[in-house]
């Protein structure tokens, strides 16, 4: 009996002690990513706008570079607002934020790229999370964020397909509204919108709820969402993308949005059990993402994984485990700190997916923001 | 004395002439028996290729009677099968699409546009029926019949090259068997001749 009693104690104890290191690790790394991002911001505010790209760079188009740039940069500041109060950074949110506002807008760069909309979802994002920044508040920035993002949600609402949804690219029909759209851009539009209409600023109604609507549309009978919108969903079978191996950061995105949107009234499927079968299935297939993570072809890994997929998925595992209470959300501390520290360079930053000018950045800001929310479910 | 120098010098050279005509024809006499050679070797090949021809037509013959003729119209069904799947896979996908872009109401000129495309894909996939269709009876009412004649062509020309290479070959044959019978007689003539000189 004694010795029942001494392991439940050594297991208690082990656990605790694992908790307590993956608390540290997590402080350590949010420290040490933040200290790159710091290095990594410019005096206009912006981060990373490289104005000599590498030969080797992926995409030659200077627009698309800048509406990534503006996405980083929009990345790194909710980074640095997931983090409790700080004088330093308060002013370097300020400079981000108002980096975003006073930007030309990005503008679509060809007939089938339409990456600018990167540079709507996430500035809109952005924007949203310092409409509850007390610092914005206090500096009478908050009519100046609300008019930018009214402007850029009606840029936002030009690209939204008639399939419901945002993609980032049009050459199936290179007409000015695209076709194509995808479940984890739509994701990213939709807490973007969410998070407006909290705020009390103008949102189009129909359109928002369109876009919740296609979300739902993408769910999958296994939990997982389709890549694209698609006329009629169906699981992949083999190697498919449409499947959980393959979508393990759509899951976390889209479960994010979609759970935000029943917070707020709206039908949707998502609850605490759905949150934690979709974390469970990021864990229990993270080597999908681990082999996929630093390669250089875009879908060149198993179910058609991309390096950029790792933290992206991270980012929004981090706020769904700030969404859980502490009890559920705790046995995912350990190894979601793992998976993000793990990945941390000796400078700092991290990287899933070599782009020159943003590479570095966006991962970065990415980790470091998740492990802010993440560290958050701990409270 | 002048007169016996002058005979004895003409039969000199005539017996050398005599010499030169048998070793002339002795060398031709060895050409024709290499040619000989040759030739039968060449036909040997020749009627190994007829054979192999022939073996070749009968074969597919019978593949084409025991399998071709009904694997061809079945493939050429299977062919209608998925043109016809395809035309109901596209019809399905644009009553979807008219259902997904009505309830999303975001009326837009693109989303007239990929309607546009999907009912022209719709026209050309019911081109792909009607010629699908069209394949089996072209094949049951023509093209079975044609490839049936096709092939008893090449059996009947496969034999019919067997037959006439044979009766070549045996000419040919003939022909230089003669000439080296020929070659073999002179030369025993042009030797008794030189002899009795």
């Amino acid at each position: 009996m004694n010795s029942l009693a001494a392991m439940v104690l050594l297991c208690c104890s082990a656990q605790s002690s694992e908790l307590e290191l993956a608390e540290q690790a997590c402080d350590t790394a949010i420290e040490r990513g933040n200290a790159f991002l710091y290095s990594r911001q410019t005096k206009n505010g912006g981060l990373s706008l490289n104005a000599t790209p590498a030969l080797h760079d992926v995409w030659a188009n200077a627009e698309t570079n800048r509406s990534w740039h503006i996405a980083t940069t929009s990345i790194a500041a909710m980074a640095w607002m997931a983090q409790p109060q700080d004088d330093a950074r308060d002013l370097r949110i300020a400079r981000a934020i108002d980096y975003l506002c006073k930007s030309p807008l990005v503008k679509r760069p060809d007939d089938w790229d339409t990456d600018n909309t990167w540079a709507y979802v996430y500035s809109l994002c952005a924007l949203t999370r310092a409409g509850n920044n007390a610092y914005i508040e206090k500096t009478h920035r908050t009519k100046m964020i609300r008019q930018r993002a009214q402007v850029i949600m009606q840029e936002l609402y030009k690209y939204q397909s008639p399939m419901g949804g945002w993609a980032y690219y049009a050459d199936e029909t290179k007409a000015v509204t695209p076709n194509w759209a995808t479940s984890f851009q739509t994701a990213v539009a939709v807490i973007g919108l969410l998070e407006a209409k909290q705020l009390g600023w103008s949102v189009d109604e129909r359109r928002l709820r369109v876009a919740i609507d296609t979300l739902i549309h993408c769910r999958l009978p296994d939990g997982s969402y389709t890549y694209s919108v698609e006329i009629i969903p169906r699981v992949d079978t083999g190697t498919g993308i449409d499947n959980v191996k393959g979508g393990l950061s759509r899951i976390q995105s889209c479960n994010y949005a979609l759970y935000l949107a029943k917070q707020m009234g709206y039908k949707s499927p998502i609850g605490h059990e759905q949150i934690i079968t979709g974390l469970q299935q990021l864990f229990a297939n993270h080597h999908y993402l681990d082999i996929a993570r630093g390669r250089p072809t875009p879908h060149e890994a198993y179910h058609y994984n991309s390096g950029y997929f790792y933290f992206f998925g991270h980012y929004y595992a981090g706020l769904l485990l700030e969404m859980l209470p502490k009890k559920e959300a705790q046995p995912f501390f350990s190894p979601y700190v793992n998976s993000v520290v793990k990945t941390q360079h000796g400078d700092g930053s991290m990287l899933d997916f070599f782009l020159d000018a943003s590479g570095k950045e966006y991962g970065a800001a990415f980790g470091v923001a998740g492990l802010c929310h993440a560290r958050n479910s701990l409270k | 004395m002048r007169t016996t120098l002058t005979l004895l010098l003409f039969f000199c050279c005539q017996s050398l002439f005599a010499q030169s005509e048998i070793n002339s024809s002795v060398q031709e006499l060895r050409l024709s028996e290499l040619r000989m050679t040759t030739l039968t070797q060449s036909q040997h090949l020749e009627m190994f290729d007829a054979r192999g021809s022939l073996a070749r037509a009968e074969h597919e013959l019978n593949l084409f009677n025991s399998f071709g003729k009904a694997e061809t119209e079945k493939s050429l069904r299977l062919d209608l099968l998925l043109e016809q799947d395809a035309l109901d896979d596209s019809t399905e996908e644009l009553e979807q699409l008219k259902i997904m872009y009505d309830r999303n109401n975001l009326a837009d000129v693109t989303a007239q546009m990929v309607l546009n495309r999907a009912e022209r894909n719709l026209q050309r996939q019911q081109i792909s029926v009607e010629l699908a269709q069209s394949e089996i009876t072209k094949w049951v009412q023509l093209g079975m019949t044609r490839a049936q004649a096709d092939l008893d062509y090449d059996v009947t020309y496969a034999k019919l090259n067997i037959a006439y290479l044979e009766a070549e070959h045996t000419s040919s044959r003939v022909e230089l068997s003669t000439e080296i019978s020929d070659l073999k007689l002179f030369i025993a003539e042009l030797r008794a001749d030189s002899e009795d000189e």
